[in-house]
């Protein structure tokens, strides 16, 4: 194979590699920081409030079986 | 081969010459040559790189590679869900972070209302046990109670008031529900406003409805319940003119019949009951152990733990009755009372020779219980249950009667009632939403469309009223509503209860309500005051507290002002008050003009129906942990099914699964047979509570609704169906047991248990003969490994098998504290159930009158514990205080261990079953809300097994340390030790000689199981004793 071809080969599969790169690269761009994953199935839409009753009375737990 | 072959190489040589094929030892050419060569021919044939390779260069595979790798990096950047944690802006003063607190309530899962404390984190309750303070529960609740915290966090729990509009539901508000309830009720006053409730257990809610009736003087009250006692009430209202049957003092009775009377099961408090009854079953106390003979016709749990059970269908427990009084009365001329000429003649028609022949009795049976009954008068009680006729009620209270054992009825302590409506009351009812005079049907948490017999057309009656309806989640009954109110669950409310003398309970809300929901009784007040703005959260607590110092109270004669008094009983959570009773008991001879000398058996099929043990009336079908939990007979699970005999489904050419039709009095029920041993002959038992419709998502279509068969035309009771036909229809349908599940590695043999000594029993005389009876047979013990010295506390466990009643309430608990999933029907099939504590059920005996042995099975945490050696990763080890350990993060579930252990006590996650059961039930936002916050959440491919609840002794340990002290043994208290309501369950150091468990220990009838194989497992078992009169098991 001449040296001319040798070079535009190796041109081709740097290219190409470099296409793979950014490629991925904005994959990871655009997840990390795109609105995409707000679109994306949530998985606890509402959070619960837990709050106390304030008229409840507590105690201790102890006693003749709970110990 | 060659002919010119020349093995004389190998003859008379003395170097060995080794072949492989005989074309090599006969020197064939060909395989001489392909030595040389290193590829054989054709190896490189049609390897052309073009055609046969993918054209893909090693260098582009990489490029891809690299690019794959970087999207993929890309697409996991959320996978870790990092939440948010926010500490609290403004803390309450009542929550310490990573402290619990406890509070004093009441259950309000069946009308027995054990006093409960509920353990909160954070705001939040997490766990539910007995409160030791309680007169009657003492610590302990049943296994609806500990899984009423499921309920509460239900994620399909209705969430906001819901109105029908043109055939569907829209959600409203309170605002506009309350409004258009309002013109209902303010309409047309003469007619009536039916509520229809529960029994009534609340003082303050029976004032509320009297204070609605003021208002609304159209409004009647209809209670009932699906299993009541009043058969039993109302023959004890004939025999000794009161209203309620009395409670028995179940710890005195030297000898107990029941007939037809689960009371360890399902009949009266049975917490109060198991509780009384081990009392004379422990042998710590020495060898008076009371005797039990049980005759029924199903195998029941009280018929399990009998030391002498009759097989009888229910038809015919008058004959036997009436046969005993004869026996006793006439024949061994045992009676305090004297009978007038027609009863004594009743009484001669039954003779015990010929119900003993007519119905395959055992006469030694019936003999020694004869003897038992009058070498016992006094000291003895005959009990019928809830579901026989009034006729044998009577019989049976003559026969307590005559062998003097009144002195076992309570007479400073009584029940009080409950006015259930009987059928009638609802036929009228029904009656009168048809003609129009029911203007609104108000159902107040409850679900007639489901409990009430078909008969009635319930369901289509209500369509011509207005219907509201209080409901936790959606049920047969909020389908047909007009209005769906959502109400909060118990954990949220505030109540007083009072179902006995002496004393109340406080129902007091740990959490204010999740959704917009509403107590109940809120809503009646707001409905009373005439406007929805007069709402507001202590509408209720108000009324309440009026209602206490008001009538309570003043005639209490406390020492402290009422704001003190009240907080103190709210911290008690029961209010002691001076009511005492001297209660005689003078029987009725005209009682007895009830009886006759008509035999109630029939011919055909006897169904009974049964109160689950599980999900009782169905109101718990959509808890999950209890339709998971084994059946304690059974041990199905999320089912019902048709128990009948082997020799009726031999008769019938059936097997387990198959399908049959049951018809009652024009009523039909489709559903699969299960041959269950000890059931009677030409008899159906059906547990009732399944088959629901319109139901949440566990709950719905789960088992079979025999409801259907209920009739009001049963000639003996609702129960008890005789005349029935049954007939094979084609088809099979699964039914899921767990029984076969987690066996031991053995072929299967007859009586397998009794001779590995999986199980040891013996008798009572032949303990007191030789209380070493169970240690004469010694293993020959081989040790492997050199024992280490457990220095300090060495934790250990020991379960009396005379106390344990296989009633699985520990199971739950053990459930709700280590955040055990719930897996599903399709798995259990599969033996993948996640309970680290089974109740395993030994048969012994025939058929027809199966023995049976009971023994909880968990991690025995052996000291020599087969399974740390084999995992390949070390996730499983063993603590310095005698723990075998789980480190789920190491586990790569090989299941290796879970292989080797030879108690099969190891439970594997082949799910992440939170997302596995029903489409990720358990991973709604509810869900998360119940997980106890000190144990770890396993997920898929990680081992599991019984930790000793190891989180309780970290809090101890920690405790100990902050006080300077070191840890003991009685600080602790293991999750199923704490819900046992026998306190056949023992935890402790073992180290500490002194201590209780070391005395289980080291008793005569101490045994480990599988102790031939040494690997010294830490559960001692006690030998069961049967107090039989002979020394044959």
């Amino acid at each position: 194979m001449s040296e001319i071809v040798k070079k535009e080969i190796k041109k081709i599969e740097r290219k190409k590699f470099f296409a793979s790169v950014g490629i991925g690269l904005t994959g990871l761009m655009l997840f990390s920081f795109s609105p995409i994953k707000f679109i994306m199935k949530k998985d606890k839409p509402t959070k619960l409030k837990v709050s106390l009753n304030p008229l409840s009375v507590k105690r201790k737990m102890t006693g003749a079986n709970n110990v | 081969m060659s002919e010119n072959f020349d093995n004389k190489n190998h003859e008379n040589q003395s170097d060995p010459n080794y072949w492989r094929s005989f074309e090599e030892l006969y020197k064939d050419e060909n395989t001489l040559k392909s030595k040389l060569d290193e590829f054989k021919d054709g190896v490189t044939d049609d390897f052309e790189i073009d055609k046969n390779l993918s054209g893909l260069s090693r260098r582009k595979f990489l490029a891809l590679l690299g690019a794959s790798a970087a999207l993929a990096g890309a697409g996991c950047s959320d996978y870790r869900d990092k939440g948010e944690i926010i500490p609290y802006n403004k803390k309450s003063e009542e929550i310490i972070i990573g402290k619990a607190n406890y509070y004093a309530s009441t259950c309000l899962s069946c009308e027995n209302a054990c006093g409960i404390l509920i353990k909160t984190r954070e705001g939040r309750p997490i766990k539910v046990d007995g409160n030791p303070d309680h007169p009657v529960s003492k610590g302990k609740t049943c296994a609806k109670g500990q899984a009423s915290i499921l309920d509460l966090y239900d994620p399909s729990r209705l969430q906001t008031p819901m109105l029908k509009r043109g055939g569907s539901f829209s959600t409203s508000d309170w605002k506009t529900t309350d409004q258009e309830i309002l013109k209902v009720l303010n309409s047309d006053p003469s007619k009536e406003i039916a509520i229809v409730t529960h029994s009534i257990i609340s003082p303050t809610t029976q004032k509320l409805f009297d204070d609605f009736k003021i208002k609304y003087p159209e409004t009647q009250i209809y209670s009932y319940e699906l299993f009541d006692n009043f058969i039993k009430n109302s023959a004890w209202q004939k025999c000794y003119n009161q209203q309620n049957f009395p409670l028995i003092k179940w710890n005195e009775a030297e000898v107990i019949l029941s007939l037809e009377g689960d009371f360890l099961g399902i009949e009266g408090n049975k917490v109060e009951q198991v509780r009384l009854y081990s009392e004379k079953r422990d042998i710590m106390k020495g060898s008076n152990f009371n005797r039990l003979y049980v005759v029924e016709g199903n195998l029941t749990l009280t018929g399990m733990n009998a030391d002498y059970r009759l097989r009888l269908k229910p038809d015919a427990q008058y004959d036997f009755v009436m046969g005993l009084l004869n026996e006793i009365i006439l024949n061994k001329k045992v009676s305090q009372i004297s009978l007038d000429n027609n009863s004594v003649s009743i009484l001669s028609t039954f003779t015990l020779d010929t119900i003993s022949k007519k119905y395959g009795l055992s006469k030694d049976v019936l003999n020694s219980l004869v003897s038992d009954l009058i070498k016992n008068k006094g000291k003895s009680i005959v009990y019928a249950g809830r579901s026989l006729s009034e006729k044998v009620q009577i019989a049976v209270n003559l026969l307590n009667e005559t062998l003097g054992n009144t002195t076992l009825y309570n007479n400073n302590e009584a029940l009080i009632n409950s006015n259930l409506t009987d059928y009638i009351g609802f036929e009228k009812l029904t009656a009168n939403i048809n003609a129009g005079k029911v203007k609104a049907v108000i159902h107040f948490d409850t679900n007639p469309v489901y409990h009430l017999p078909a008969e009635f057309k319930y369901w289509d009656a209500i369509s011509k009223s207005t219907v509201i309806t209080f409901a936790t989640s959606i049920n047969e009954t909020t389908a047909l509503s007009n209005f769906v109110l959502p109400i909060n669950h118990n954990f949220e409310s505030w109540g007083d209860v009072k179902v006995r003398t002496s004393f109340y309970s406080l129902v007091q809300p740990v959490i204010s309500p999740l959704y917009n929901t509403r107590q109940k009784e809120a809503v009646l007040l707001t409905w009373l005051s005439g406007d929805s703005k007069n709402f507001s959260e202590t509408i209720y607590v108000d009324y309440l507290k009026n209602n206490w110092k008001s009538t309570i109270y003043p005639a209490l004669n406390s020492l402290f002002d009422f704001e003190r008094y009240w907080a103190g009983i709210l911290h008690d959570g029961v209010a002691k008050i001076n009511e005492k009773q001297q209660i005689s008991y003078n029987f009725s001879q005209v009682a007895l003009t009830q009886l006759d000398n008509q035999s109630e058996s029939k011919a055909g099929y006897t169904v009974t129906l049964q109160e689950s043990y599980t999900i009782g009336d169905g109101r718990f079908s959509n808890n999950g942990w209890l339709q998971e939990l084994a059946h304690p007979v059974t041990k199905v699970t999320w089912d019902n099914y048709a128990a009948i005999s082997e020799s009726t489904a031999k008769k019938l050419s059936l097997k387990t699964n198959d399908l049959i039709e049951v018809t009652y009095n024009s009523n039909k029920l489709k559903l699969p047979i299960l041959i269950q041993p000890g059931v009677a002959d030409e008899m159906i038992a059906v547990d009732l509570g399944y088959g629901r419709t319109n139901s949440p998502v566990v709950a719905n279509e789960v088992g079979f609704n025999a409801n259907i068969l209920l009739s009001k035309n049963s000639s003996l009771s609702r129960w008890i169906l005789t005349g029935a036909s049954i007939s094979k229809v084609n088809g099979t349908y699964e039914i899921v047991s767990t029984q076969d599940h987690h066996t031991f590695d053995d072929t299967l043999i007859q009586d397998i248990h009794l001779k590995r000594n999986i199980i040891q029993e013996g008798t009572l005389s032949q303990y007191n003969k030789n209380p070493n009876f169970i240690h004469e047979k010694k293993h020959d013990a081989v040790n492997m490994y050199k024992d280490f010295e457990y220095k300090g506390v060495k934790w250990a466990m020991s379960i009396d098998l005379n106390k344990c009643l296989g009633c699985g309430d520990c199971v739950v608990a053990c459930n709700v504290e280590n955040n055990i999933p719930v897996v599903g029907k399709d798995q259990v099939a599969l033996g993948r159930e996640m309970n680290w504590l089974r109740i395993d059920r030994y048969y012994s005996g025939t058929p027809e009158n199966p023995k049976v042995s009971i023994q909880p099975m968990l991690c025995q945490h052996c000291d020599h514990a087969p399974c740390e050696n084999v995992c390949p990763v070390v996730a499983t080890t063993h603590s310095d205080d005698g723990l075998n350990q789980m480190v789920y993060n190491r586990c790569v579930g090989t299941r290796y261990c879970s292989n080797n252990c030879p108690y099969k006590v190891r439970r594997y996650n082949f799910f992440n079953f939170r997302d596995h059961f029903r489409g990720g039930y358990q991973e709604q936002a509810s869900f998360e809300l119940v997980m106890n916050p000190e144990v770890t959440v396993r997920s898929r491919g990680v081992m599991e097994k019984c930790t000793f609840c190891i989180q309780r002794i970290m809090e101890a340990r920690q405790e100990a340390t902050k006080k300077n002290t070191t840890i003991k043994g009685t600080d602790v208290s293991t999750a199923c030790q704490e819900a046992c309501g026998t306190e056949a369950i023992v935890f402790g150091d073992m180290n500490d000689v002194e201590s209780k468990l070391s005395k289980y220990r080291n008793h005569q009838l101490g045994y480990v199981v599988l102790e031939e194989i040494n690997v010294k497992p830490n559960v001692t078992y006690l030998a069961k004793l049967r107090n039989t009169f002979s020394e044959e098991v």
